[in-house]
């Protein structure tokens, strides 16, 4: 049962550090320590990977890694940075471009 | 019915005129330094002119007036005076916030530009040529760049490539197609989109940020500052204005730096970022009640430029004017200030110093890098902004730090 519980809390605290996918309103997570700083979001999801005991990292060859919630610890690349797992609110939602090319891409401005 | 008119004109000029006399003149104050700047910096520079106007050890009157930054970088490198009428400037017993009073500008072909600003990369700005007057291009605290929406809109949050059909299609709908003719995002008329006008760093910023990144394989699609859409406005204030008292509110948006916004936060709505490659979409601070700028100071908020402060200098590289150094070295937390820290007007005002950043990038919108500045002053930063705090351990001369570096009694990094 304990060892239940610290896995559950454990995984709450990755999901915390690399934000929720929740839609709007933002998703507000408590402060995972007292540690009110830029560190703090990375030191959480260090811990929360360590104790759950799961494969909840893939080494992404730089450095840093990609943890199962999607954000990336120890980022080294603008993308990572980016993705870097923190503590902060998000924001989601889905847009639909009609216009935006089967690449992702966009596409050319009008008259362009 | 002429004699009316006259008489009419004649009354509508009068209070225009007693105005203008009432006005003093720039050449009575002393220790001047005039300044041509950002409208995104005028919080910055009524807070220092506050400080230098109260100094007795560095007393100072700062005349300024506001143009674009790609205005500013031309017109110091290229000799132009300061020439408007009149210019505002800091008054004795000023309070650093209150709108400032106007002076004539009564110098002869007009005044030099001691400090010229720009809020965005100068590489951003169109090349300047010739270059007649040598300058310096420091760079400064970073400012930070929002989208503003009405407070009763139902929007929380843009995406970059959401953001480049809103600005780059405008009216011509990058949403709608003949097979789904309802738009998706509220944001496609052009009547009520709030931007600004072309030299200001904040639609140059907002063009960079939202243009594709650069991919060798792929041909890059740009907003050109001259192609984006919306009304093309001459000052922040006018944004804010129009923002918040839009007559429809969900299909308004608006451009502004984010230190026009922080200075009032109840007029409208910041909107979340989620830049091209990005999973969620953040605010520049860590949670909307705070001021802390964490998520652009760790890389989740990308739209942000740094601010740049340019002075003429001699041939060997020394300043023209001592004074404009002692200023410009005010905003770079390398000169201290008996009436104040300046390193607190610059924190107070929205801005980030460079030595609280964790990341950096070398151009306009470019990719983000990590950062560990040194001398660090992320625990200050942390510790002196609006509603901030910091978890940094305190120390003194009997308390050094564990680890770290004792620095204005807290324990830094670096």
């Amino acid at each position: 049962m304990k060892s239940t519980l610290v896995g559950l809390a454990a995984l709450f605290l990755i999901v915390a550090a690399c934000g929720g996918t929740n839609n709007n309103p933002p998703v507000i997570v408590p402060d995972a320590g007292t540690d009110a700083g830029t560190d703090a979001g990375i030191d959480a999801g260090v811990d929360a990977g360590t104790d759950a005991g799961t494969d909840a990292g893939v080494d992404a060859g730089d450095g840093s890694t990609l943890t199962d919630a999607g954000c990336f610890l120890n980022p080294v690349t603008n993308l990572e940075i980016l993705n870097a797992c923190t503590d902060a609110g998000t924001f989601d939602k889905t847009v639909i471009l009609p216009l935006l090319q089967s690449d992702g891409g966009l596409p050319p401005l009008p008259g362009k | 019915m002429r004699k009316i008119l006259t008489l009419l004109a004649l009354a509508a000029a009068v209070p225009l005129q007693a105005q203008a006399q009432s006005n003093p003149n720039c050449s009575s104050f002393s220790n001047p330094l005039w300044l041509q700047i950002g409208d995104t910096q005028e919080p910055l520079i009524k807070a220092l002119g506050r400080d230098l106007k109260r100094s007795t050890a560095h007393p100072q009157t700062l005349i300024y007036n506001t143009a674009g930054s790609c205005t500013n970088v031309p017109n110091i490198k290229q000799g132009t005076k300061m020439t408007t009428p009149t210019v505002h400037y800091i008054p004795a017993g000023y309070n650093g916030t209150d709108a400032t009073p106007l002076c004539n500008n009564d110098i002869a072909g007009g005044h030099t530009i001691d400090v010229a600003n720009a809020a965005l990369f100068v590489s951003s700005c169109p090349a300047v040529n010739p270059i007649t007057v040598k300058t310096t291009e420091q760079q400064g605290p970073i400012q930070a760049y929002a989208l503003v929406v009405p407070n009763t809109s139902s929007q929380n949050m843009i995406t970059a490539e959401e953001g480049y059909f809103v600005f780059g299609f405008g009216n011509s709908d990058g949403f709608a197609t003949a097979a789904n003719p309802t738009p998706n995002s509220p944001w496609n008329n052009e009547s009520f989109m709030f931007a600004r006008q072309i030299t200001k760093s904040t639609l140059i910023t907002w063009a960079f940020t939202l243009s594709e990144p650069n991919d060798p394989e792929n041909p890059r699609h740009t907003i050109l500052p001259a192609n984006f859409k919306g009304q093309l406005l001459a000052a922040s204030t006018d944004v804010e204005n129009d923002v918040q008292h839009s007559s429809s509110p969900e299909q308004t948006i608006g451009l502004l730096g984010a230190e026009v916004y922080d200075a009032d936060r109840t007029l409208v709505k910041e909107l979340a970022f989620q830049w091209f490659g990005q999973k969620h979409a953040y605010l520049p601070d860590s949670t909307s009640a705070s001021f802390d700028k964490r998520n652009l100071r760790d890389g989740h908020y990308a739209p942000w430029s740094p601010t740049y402060w340019l002075q003429q200098v001699n041939d060997d590289g020394s300043p023209v004017n001592t004074d404009a150094d002692f200023f410009i070295n005010m905003i770079l937390g390398k000169q201290a200030l008996d009436t104040a820290v300046p390193l607190d007007d610059v924190i107070a005002v929205g801005l980030v110093p460079a030595c609280a950043m964790g990341v950096t990038r070398s151009v306009e919108a470019g990719p983000l890098s990590l950062i560990q500045p040194a001398p660090s002053c992320t625990c200050y930063y942390e510790a002196h902004v609006k509603n901030g705090s910091s978890s940094c351990a305190a120390c003194n001369e009997s308390t050094p730090c564990a680890t770290g570096t004792c620095r204005n009694n807290l324990c830094e990094a670096r």
